[in-house]
């Protein structure tokens, strides 16, 4: 076969520039991200979830018009407001205490959906409702957070993840930063208080949230409300905010019942993948890569327990400066094959990776993983050779991209480690693996 | 649309694609950068081209991931020429995601944009004759490339 010539290269790279999604594909799809992008503006009830999960997990995912995304971008995310949103902020950490409730509207129903009791210097506590029963709790002093779930037998101990997050999202403080327009035809005066009405809309008007603010920029409360296809305007869901209640102590008390363990999630990972303990260790990027174990299994192939997270230094400073609610998250880590050539006939070896499972919990990600070794003498590989491509994320990313270092690299030989000669079944690898992830 | 289209030419793959647009958004919005852009578009359009490789490198493609909707609509060739085909653009697109990040996107920019060389110079801030020096390198890196891959067995072999 002749070798391929840059005019072959060209052409092809030409073919390429011919290639265009249907327009009628691209309608469609530019309608849906318009929708995602209005959603993502849309400040949602306080819940675990990060926005990046949500979008990513969404189905509205196809394409759109590169100059709507530019032109959207700019119109959500503009802080033409920061003076009033810095303003709604403090009024909020000078709150003593603050209890919301949201309710949803539910067959003509009003439903209690979330409520939140916040107090200064002891925590926050979330609950979430459905059909008048409670199925979660989250409590967070400050120091740890406590998750339950109706149902289980066991609550989850874990780091904290910034209570003041928490109030600031279920009280759409964000909102303020964005495109919140004073509207005084909203405005109202309950138990002789004024409230001062701001409006926020999609750009289709088809949705709206009103926010109000007392004269000291404290939220008092917030609807949304959806145009209906008979052209009515509905609130299906709201919040009504209480400052300076008093709270009782046991609010904060994490009881959950005399037949609820508490487990406690990140010593048990930090335990279970503690890189002391770890086969092999390096730090790359700001983050620590770790192969935790390494086994030769039946069947030719080798399973490898290995781990992500950030440097103490990274955690420790991003941590005390983070005011985001939701999972730390600064770095993920993908296998290569480790292709090597074995002669000038064009033979080669590899480890072909399969992933099993990942866990991520707090800034630490753990991936069990199969390796095929392919192209090695009958009785297989003697050592397991990684390549590994890490790629910063979140604010690790922002802050290495600002200081010019690299955010993402491919380490084509990041560690070569010697395989263990006994060999466990499969099966019992596997067995395994689901009890750990579990 | 360019973003899109430029994004669907790089991964040739819609599900991609979708994904790939979310995700470029979000990663709009968390940049200073792009407040800071000259040329916002222009920032853009090469952090849509990175993250299209980006993608590349992290996933093995197969032939069957093009989708007929990012298939040329002029021409309808037999299923074996289109494998073929897609085939050879898969190949040239790994090989690109090979370069430095400033040829890969010379060479995105000229020949798959079709941009001219004191176009792209505007968007990147280097003058035309660096970037056809960079082009022309690019090119032979892509040739070297594409040969050691085509030495390499099959994954049936």
């Amino acid at each position: 076969m002749s070798e391929i010539d840059e005019k072959e290269i060209i052409h092809r790279l030409e073919a390429i520039s011919k290639l265009k999604p249907k327009p009628e594909v691209a309608a469609q799809d530019l309608k849906q991200v318009r929708q995602s992008l209005a959603e993502q503006a849309r400040p949602e009830q306080a819940t675990q979830q990060n926005v990046w999960r949500i979008i990513m997990k969404s189905k509205i995912t196809k394409l759109a018009a590169a100059a709507v995304i530019v032109i959207g971008l700019v119109v959500f995310f503009g802080n033409g407001q920061a003076t009033l949103y810095a303003q709604v902020v403090e009024a909020l950490e000078n709150a003593r205490t603050i209890h919301a409730v949201t309710k949803n509207l539910d067959n003509g129903q009003w439903e209690k959906n979330t409520e939140v009791w916040y107090e200064h210097g002891k925590g926050i506590v979330e609950t979430s409702w459905r059909d008048g029963q409670k199925t979660y709790i989250r409590i967070d002093n400050g120091k740890y957070m406590w998750v339950y779930r109706a149902g289980d037998d066991f609550a989850k101990r874990s780091k904290t993840i910034d209570p003041m997050g928490v109030a600031r999202k279920l009280l759409q403080v964000d909102s303020f930063r964005k495109q919140a327009i004073r509207d005084p035809s909203e405005d109202k005066v309950v138990n002789g208080i004024r409230y001062l009405a701001y409006v926020r809309s999609n750009p289709e008007n088809t949705y709206r949230i009103l926010t109000w603010l007392d004269e000291a920029k404290r939220v008092r409360g917030w609807e949304k409300i959806r145009l209906l296809d008979t052209g009515q305007w509905e609130t299906y869901r709201i919040v009504e905010v209480e400052y300076n209640v008093e709270l009782s102590p046991k609010v904060f008390t994490p009881s959950f019942g005399e037949d609820v363990e508490i487990v406690e999630l990140d010593t048990k990972l930090d335990e279970h993948f503690d890189l002391d303990d770890a086969l092999f260790t390096k730090e790359e990027l700001g983050l620590i890569f770790a192969v935790h174990e390494l086994v030769r299994c039946d069947e030719g192939l080798i399973f490898a327990v290995s781990s992500i997270r950030p440097t103490d230094t990274w955690r420790d400073t991003a941590r005390a400066e983070s005011g985001r609610f939701g999972v730390w998250h600064y770095g993920s880590f993908q296998f290569g094959s480790s292709w090597k050539r074995l002669d000038n006939y064009g033979r080669g070896r590899s480890y072909q990776p399969i992933s099993l499972a990942e866990v991520y919990q707090a800034d630490l990600q753990v991936t069990w993983t199969l390796f095929l070794p392919q192209g090695f003498e009958p009785q297989g590989p003697q050592e397991c050779e990684f390549e590994v491509y890490i790629s910063t994320t979140g604010k690790l990313r922002e802050e290495r991209t600002k200081d010019g270092l690299p955010i993402e690299q491919n380490f084509k030989s990041m560690a070569i480690l010697p395989l263990p000669q006994e060999q466990i079944p499969l099966q019992q690898v596997m067995d395994d693996t689901y009890t750990n992830c579990a | 649309m360019r973003l899109h289209a430029l994004l669907a030419r790089l991964t040739l793959s819609q599900d991609a694609v979708g994904d790939l647009m979310q995700e470029l958004c979000l990663r709009l919005c968390q940049s200073r950068g792009l407040d800071r852009a000259k040329d916002p578009f222009a920032y853009a359009y090469r952090a849509a081209i990175n993250l299209a490789f980006e993608w590349r490198k992290k996933t093995r493609l197969k032939l069957e991931s093009l989708d007929e909707d990012c298939l040329p609509v002029q021409d309808s060739p037999g299923p074996l020429a289109t494998m073929i085909q897609v085939e050879q653009l898969q190949q040239v697109l790994d090989a690109t995601s090979r370069l430095s990040r400033l040829a890969r996107e010379v060479v995105v920019m000229h020949y798959i944009e079709q941009e001219s060389y004191e176009e792209i110079g505007r968007r990147l801030d280097k003058k035309p004759q660096y970037l056809r020096s960079v082009s022309a390198k690019a090119l032979a890196r892509l040739r070297r490339l594409l040969a050691a891959d085509k030495s390499r067995p099959s994954e049936k072999e």
